[in-house]
């Protein structure tokens, strides 16, 4: 279909289209306003920096530096807030703690807090948390549990990692341990039915072979050993220590003004014409997919190739006097034509000259 | 200025409704060059089905050329034009086209009148009428015998133009009978009522070489006129 046909279900129905459009407006602007009066914004920026024993910590953690602190912890924090029970555990202190008792109305109250928590990285060390809703003391306890919950979180999977880890490299020590026995063993045994092999021989290649195996073994052992002193020592940190990892730059406060940016409204407004001018375009095509009548010479021309003689501006319907425009043939709506004119089809309908 | 007119000052005290005739003017000069290339002389005016404006379209048309005097510019011997009513449904709403009781012609295909009293003359000059008659439910019937066409033989003589007004293609059979008296047909098809679709069928149902051509009624833009001009 031609946009002429489109433009003209828009200008056929514009009594209706005009007004739902202008109402839609109108709406968005309210919205914005009302969004713009009642959106308050908790935000906390923490300081996050690479636990210095992170590597030890965690054996599966990339030797150089790919994902800087702030993302890594954002990361977490996000994947965490995709769990039922993280966010679950962060509304346990808020005023929202008595619904979720209700198993329908938690799961409502989740996706709900889910979706108004924010968590961005800013810059290599910096993470911000922000909540927006319509009770400032309920964003600020959101965000202030968001934050509670997770060190919580991070300290319990630290602790539980670091003894873990220890079990592990205890297991390691003793099979290194035993190497080392026997390399030890072997090169002993060696040296004592060879005690002084002459360089130019086999024997002594040998006996130089054992004692690189020995070496290898002490080397094992001797990084094991250490790996375990440094679990030792992390699991020892105080939580003093941990917050210098972990440190709340910008703690979250009772917002006392709504938050509403101007880039906020701006988006809000933008999404605003954008749905309603969708919204009526959806309309417009819907109505002219539905119009199947002919309208226009083009139309025709489209349907048969039968010419049209002539586009004839109104009749009255015989058959229908109560139906269209009804006025007597006399009183047509006239074209603006002189007597006497022999006139060609005019461009708006335009019509094929038979001869 | 025409347009600026009420309705009711656009006709003259006694003449020609210019606007009327305005408006028709192009339509049955397209019409009349086309039935004088091929000598036809019975035009058939039809639509897919009722309230397109197909009797007054043919009426508008048939008293146009016949107040323009258009028939003996355009050959015919004869300058006057006959508008026979064929269809049950309401007559022209034009006044000068009213027609006297009396009979038409179901009686005149009865064998109850002669064709000279069947037809009536009308306020317009050059124009004759020969109304339908009474009883409308016996018309079908009438139409399926050999009188009808007897009596087109006569009028072919008589009329530079006879101008049938036919029922909607889709409604009634008759159309087709009546269909194969005309020389060719014009289909009346109503802007923004009529679906494509019905008038496929209608075209498909009569033969499209059948008609001459189509007449859009009611056209009209929906789009501002400045916007008309830009697309």
């Amino acid at each position: 279909m031609s946009a002429k046909r489109y433009l003209g279900t828009f200008f056929r129905g514009r009594r209706l289209y005009i007004p739902v459009l202008l109402l839609l407006l109108a709406a968005t602007i309210l919205g914005t306003y009302y969004l713009a009066r009642t959106q308050y914004e908790a935000t906390a920026r923490i300081w996050v920096d690479k636990p210095a024993l992170d590597n030890v910590l965690d054996p599966n953690a990339p030797s150089g530096f790919v994902v800087s602190p702030g993302q890594q912890q954002a990361d977490k924090i996000v994947q965490l807030l995709q769990t039922d029970s993280f966010v679950a555990s962060i509304l346990t202190n808020t005023t929202l703690a008595g619904r979720l008792t209700n198993d329908s109305d938690r799961d409502r109250v989740i996706k709900d807090v889910r979706g108004k928590l924010e968590v961005t990285p800013l810059g290599t060390n910096t993470v911000k948390v922000t909540y927006a809703g319509s009770d400032p003391v309920l964003c600020q306890q959101i965000v202030q549990g968001t934050i509670d919950q997770f060190r919580a979180w991070d300290l319990t999977a630290r602790v539980e990692q670091s003894a873990i880890e220890r079990q592990f490299y205890e297991k390691q020590l003793q099979i290194y341990q035993d190497q080392v026995d026997a390399a030890t063993k072997r090169a002993d045994d060696f040296q004592r039915d060879h005690p002084y092999p002459d360089p130019s021989s086999p024997q002594y290649l040998e006996l130089q072979g054992l004692q690189r195996e020995l070496e290898s073994a002490r080397a094992l052992l001797s990084t094991t050993q250490t790996k375990i002193e440094q679990a030792n020592a992390a699991n020892s940190l105080s939580d003093t220590s941990r917050q210098v990892e972990f440190q709340i730059l910008d703690a979250p406060t009772v917002p006392t003004r709504p938050a509403a940016t101007l880039m906020k409204l701006v988006e809000y407004l933008a999404l605003g014409l954008l749905a309603s001018f969708g919204l009526i375009l959806l309309a417009v095509a819907f109505a002219t997919w539905q119009d199947t009548t002919i309208r226009s010479g083009d139309d025709l021309q489209r349907l048969t190739s039968v010419p049209l003689l002539d586009a004839i501006p109104h009749l009255p319907s015989e058959e229908a006097p109560g139906s269209g425009r009804p006025q007597p043939a006399g009183a047509a709506r006239a074209p603006q034509k002189q007597s006497g004119q022999f006139e060609e089809p005019s461009a708006v309908y335009p019509s094929r000259i038979v001869d | 200025m025409p347009s600026t007119l009420s309705p009711s000052k656009r006709k003259t005290a006694g003449g020609p409704d210019v606007t009327s005739v305005a408006t028709f003017r192009n339509l049955y000069t397209r019409i009349l060059l086309s039935l004088q290339a091929q000598q036809h002389q019975v035009l058939g005016v039809t639509s897919a089905i009722d309230g397109e404006g197909k009797t007054t379209m043919a009426a508008g048309l048939t008293a146009a050329l016949a107040e323009d005097r258009a028939l003996l510019g355009f050959g015919r011997d004869a300058d006057t034009a006959l508008f026979i009513g064929c269809n049950t449904g309401q007559p022209p709403v034009d006044a000068r086209l009213a027609v006297r009781p009396g009979p038409g012609l179901i009686q005149l295909l009865r064998g109850e009148c002669e064709l000279d009293e069947a037809i009536q003359q009308t306020a317009v000059e050059r124009l004759a009428i020969l109304p339908l008659g009474e009883p409308a439910h016996s018309f079908p019937l009438m139409i399926r015998t050999a009188a009808l066409s007897d009596v087109i033989v006569e009028l072919r003589s008589r009329f530079g133009l006879v101008v049938l007004d036919l029922p909607a293609v889709l409604n009634s059979t008759d159309t087709q009978v009546l269909a194969r008296l005309a020389d060719q047909l014009v289909l009346v098809v109503r802007a923004g009522v009529t679906p494509a679709k019905l008038v496929r069928q209608a075209l498909d149902q009569i033969g499209e070489e059948r008609f001459l051509g189509v007449v859009l009624n009611d056209a009209h833009s929906d789009l501002p006129a400045w916007l008309e001009h830009r697309i």
